[in-house]
């Protein structure tokens, strides 16, 4: 992928992400996580649209890395991921991902975020994640 | 050894990116989708249900391409299965018209490791004139792992 702004590094660059990704992530200023990706072939569905389920594993992806920063990485897991596809993605314009975290306790973070082209919301998305070991 | 539900008479499916054995019973999913072909093979079968009528159910086997660092199942790869299994019982139902992923809300119990056979039963909750409700539910070795709802809109509807 060209033009990476050289802040942003492949998250987690193994299994999943290194195979349907990279997934280029870094933190903003102001506590959100941003990720790029540009789409493939193998991403798209039969229709020549990015396939859902590409867009809500970036969307667990994106989430996930800001949940992570947020418990200054320890582990964590999935517990809940609700989506909404409100629009189709198309190849040629550069995936975008955001997520915040909205609420930390001692066990779970509520996460909220959204993936997108240009101005155009495809999916929103939000969460609730496990930390391993926290009672 | 019955057919899958995703056969066509006439069209070759995408080759999928590995060959993996075929689990007991179940059959190797013709895929339409590049992505699915990306992350497959899939396999199904249908078996009668408690009412009688047939369930769907679906399968793949978790190798390195599906896992996260820790070697669990990454949550995309169950939300991606999901969206594949789903919107095959959603797309059969209506005759195969086109129709896409309106919302889908997962809760992961536990994480699936390489080597494990991810089945998945999926059912038609609910059909309207343009929408479908869909339910899954994911197992491994009989312990549930992940539970799913989903809509889907029937495009044109």
């Amino acid at each position: 992928m060209t033009d990476i702004p050289t802040n942003y590094a492949p998250v987690w660059n193994e299994g999943f992400n290194a195979y349907v990704g990279p997934f280029y992530g870094a933190p903003r200023e102001d506590g959100t996580v941003h990720f790029l990706m540009d789409l493939r072939d193998e991403h798209m569905n039969g229709g020549g649209m990015a396939h859902g389920g590409l867009l809500m594993a970036f969307a667990d992806a994106c989430l996930g890395t800001a949940v992570n920063l947020s418990i200054d990485g320890a582990a964590s897991a999935t517990m809940t991921l609700n989506t909404d596809f409100i629009a189709a993605g198309v190849k040629g314009i550069r995936l975008e991902a955001e997520a915040e975290v909205v609420r930390r306790t001692r066990s779970v973070v509520f996460v909220s975020g959204r993936v997108y082209q240009g101005d155009k919301t495809l999916l929103t998305a939000t969460g609730i994640w496990k930390i391993l070991g926290a009672v | 050894m019955t057919e899958s539900i995703n056969a066509h008479p006439d069209k070759t499916p995408l080759p999928s990116t590995r060959q993996v054995t075929e689990p007991d019973g179940y059959v190797e999913t013709p895929l339409w989708d590049p992505y699915e072909a990306f992350m497959g093979p899939l396999f199904d079968k249908r078996i009668p249900g408690e009412d009688g009528a047939p369930e769907l159910w679906m399968a793949f086997r978790v190798d390195d391409r599906h896992v996260n660092t820790r070697g669990v199942v990454h949550g995309g790869m169950m939300a991606s299965f999901a969206d594949a299994v789903m919107g095959s019982i959603a797309w059969n139902t209506i005759d195969r018209e086109p129709c896409v992923t309106l919302s889908m809300q997962m809760n992961f119990l536990k994480g699936p490791k390489m080597g494990d056979l991810v089945e998945c039963r999926a059912t038609l909750t609910r059909q309207t004139r343009s929408v479908l409700f869909v339910a899954g539910e994911f197992f491994v070795d009989d312990n549930l792992v992940m539970t799913g709802s989903s809509l889907w809109k029937i495009l044109g509807k």
